[in-house]
């Protein structure tokens, strides 16, 4: 699920108060935040307005997006539970003939040689 | 007593700092700290999965990013690296990630590079005590019978579970036959005071709240911008308080715990005209012999996952095995670092050009995720005068005083030695079984070991402190941060610093009972 242009439009506009508009370039010259926005289906849109209240120039605003985008994404629960299974489906401690404690015992039989 | 005269007054709240203020809270001295910064609150947690974006902005590890209103303006722009560093309680313990070897016995010994002599005036043996002092004291986990050590390190925690990938480049390295061992991590294994299992040590949750438990008076927000002096005695200091109010406090005796960087810095702009270069500057020297600890990187992805971000944050393994080479002066020590935090690594990846957001994105972040490992090549750094920070008067922070420009450019021995080890991890990851592996270096964001700006010495001409910390020029003035390091080791120096500052206030203490 995409969000179309205009919706990222209206989260644009709702960052950047009124009075500073004349200050900022237009929305669609700020391509990076569009790219920003291009397929992250993930983010919580609802929840934009803990940023909206922070004056900020067009590089700051990015880096903010930038930043929201990262942490809403990294932090949701459904990215985490997908991790959560790939270590459930992926990991298999059997495979690994090596382990720490061999290791640290070898090392400590080594040191008692030497 | 005068309230505002005190026996000691400490200058800065970092780990140096922490250490010293906890060794004379146990006399009766009435001491006093000032620190420019704050608490933070998020120091012993920011490691926790939330607090990891705080990393970008308010806990980035560089100041010119950060931007914090404790910190000041580091002009970097003739820097092959730049500073990372924090000013506040605990210092840049708040963002360290507390790996805490000890130097190892030859890096006291007499080096030269460029004709700066970097033999310290004390050995390996009169720190060893104070090493074992803070080893117990902050908590530090590893294996007792390390062989690039003589003597056995005891005093430590069961080291840190460092997972399936770790092992395999740990068994790598006894392929090679390579010296390896379990790092000394701060991170509680066992619980000690009221610490529980898995916390990051830091003076924050060690030293400090002792320290102040006995007594000590912490200032924070409280700029020192001054050292007051007459002829050759500190007097005191002038600083700024909570509100911004300039006020004086006086000493007996003054313990300057700035860092590398703050105490150049502050000794500088307290010239007057007794001393009109900068205090305790005689010998010129005040700011130069910069030592960093240039570093390159090679990664090695795995074919398999191996929940490669298991382990210790910073550091998992470590090798002396190329400490000493004769390809180069010195040498380098590796590093075996885990996976990042998932938001960590794929901004890494980013900047590779590796990953990007999109309909694969989850699937592309997959071909990294928990398959990759690092190894990181720190360089033993050698003094050079023309390394060195000055006042920089057109960068003033928020009070007026003056910030700080760097001149460091990385040796030839330094470049010799990051190929010499780019080389030699790359035979290690392929022989762990690594697929495709990247490396680069030297890594300009690595300047988080700031050493040697106010070296320690036996001759005055030629060294700022003598052996106990005090300053040549002023009888009744100490430092204890990494300012007074004579050599920088391949290894990170918290451990050193802390055992230094033990040593010195241990020996301030004795002498102010004898008065």
């Amino acid at each position: 699920m995409f969000k179309n242009k205009s919706y990222y439009k209206k989260i644009f506009n709702e960052l950047i108060p009124s009075s500073k508009k004349n200050n900022f370039l237009s929305f669609s010259e700020c391509v990076n935040i569009e790219k920003f926005f291009k397929d992250i289906e993930f983010i919580d849109f609802e929840t934009f307005s803990i940023i909206s209240k922070k004056k900020c120039k067009k590089n700051q605003v990015i880096e903010l997006l930038g930043d929201y985008i990262l942490e809403s994404y990294f932090l949701s629960e459904r990215f985490n539970e997908r991790l959560v299974n790939i270590e459930k489906n992926f990991f298999d401690i059997n495979r690994y003939t090596v382990n720490q404690s061999d290791l640290l015992k070898e090392l400590k039989i080594n040191e008692k040689k030497n | 007593m005068r309230s505002d005269f005190y026996d000691v007054i400490i200058v800065g709240g970092g780990v140096a700092a922490s250490v010293a203020a906890y060794n004379l809270s146990f006399s009766k001295l009435k001491i006093a700290c000032f620190e420019q910064g704050d608490f933070e609150k998020n120091s012993s947690n920011y490691k926790k999965k939330k607090l990891n974006f705080l990393n970008y902005r308010k806990l980035n590890i560089n100041p010119n990013i950060r931007k914090s209103k404790y910190d000041y303006r580091i002009n970097d722009e003739d820097s092959d690296i730049s500073i990372a560093n924090y000013n506040g309680v605990g210092g840049s313990s708040v963002l360290y990630s507390a790996h805490l070897p000890r130097f190892l016995p030859d890096d006291f010994k007499n080096k030269s590079l460029n004709g700066v002599n970097s033999k310290w005036p004390l050995s390996y043996n009169s720190l060893k005590k104070f090493y074992s002092q803070n080893e117990k004291i902050l908590g530090v986990a590893g294996l007792t019978g390390d062989t690039s050590y003589p003597d056995k390190i005891n005093n430590l925690m069961p080291p840190v579970e460092f997972g399936p990938a770790v092992c395999k480049v740990a068994s790598a390295f006894k392929k090679l036959g390579w010296h390896w061992w379990p790092s000394y991590s701060g991170v509680i294994t066992k619980r000690i005071d009221s610490r529980k299992k898995g916390t990051i040590t830091e003076p924050n949750n060690s030293y400090w709240p002792k320290a102040v438990k006995n007594k000590i008076r912490l200032f924070t927000k409280s700029k020192v911008l001054k050292i007051l002096s007459k002829k050759n005695k500190a007097t005191g200091i002038l600083y700024l308080d909570e509100k911004k109010k300039l006020r004086e406090k006086y000493a007996k005796i003054i313990i300057v715990a700035c860092s590398g960087l703050g105490t150049p810095r502050l000794l500088l702009n307290s010239k007057n005209k007794y001393f009109p270069n900068g205090l305790a500057n005689s010998s010129g020297l005040l700011g130069k012999n910069l030592m960093l600890h240039p570093l390159g990187w090679v990664e090695g992805r795995f074919p398999e996952f191996l929940k490669s971000y298991s382990g210790p944050q910073g550091c998992s393994i470590y090798s002396t095995q190329f400490h000493k080479n004769k390809n180069f002066q010195k040498g380098y020590t590796i590093q075996i670092l885990r996976e990042s935090h998932p938001v960590e690594h794929f901004v890494m990846r980013k900047k590779l050009k590796q990953l990007n957001f999109g309909k694969n994105f989850f699937n592309d972040f997959l071909k990294y995720y928990g398959k990759t490992i690092s190894a990181a090549i720190i360089c033993e750094d050698f003094p050079e005068s023309k390394n060195k920070i000055t006042l920089d008067y057109k960068n003033l922070d928020c009070d007026g005083m003056p910030g700080v420009k760097i001149f460091y450019k990385v040796s030839k021995n330094s470049k010799k030695m990051i190929s010499d080890g780019i080389r030699n991890c790359k035979k290690l990851m392929i022989k762990a079984g690594a697929k495709n592996i990247i490396s680069f270096g030297p890594v300009k964001h690595t300047g988080w070991h700031i050493m040697g700006t106010a070296k320690m010495g036996r001759n005055k001409k030629k060294s700022v402190v003598d052996q106990n910390g005090r300053c040549h020029d002023i009888k009744n003035m100490y430092i204890v941060d990494s300012s007074i390091f004579c050599s920088s080791s391949g290894m990170n120096p918290v451990s050193t610093i802390c055992a230094l500052s033990l040593k010195i206030s241990s020996y301030i203490k004795k002498k102010l009972k004898n008065v």
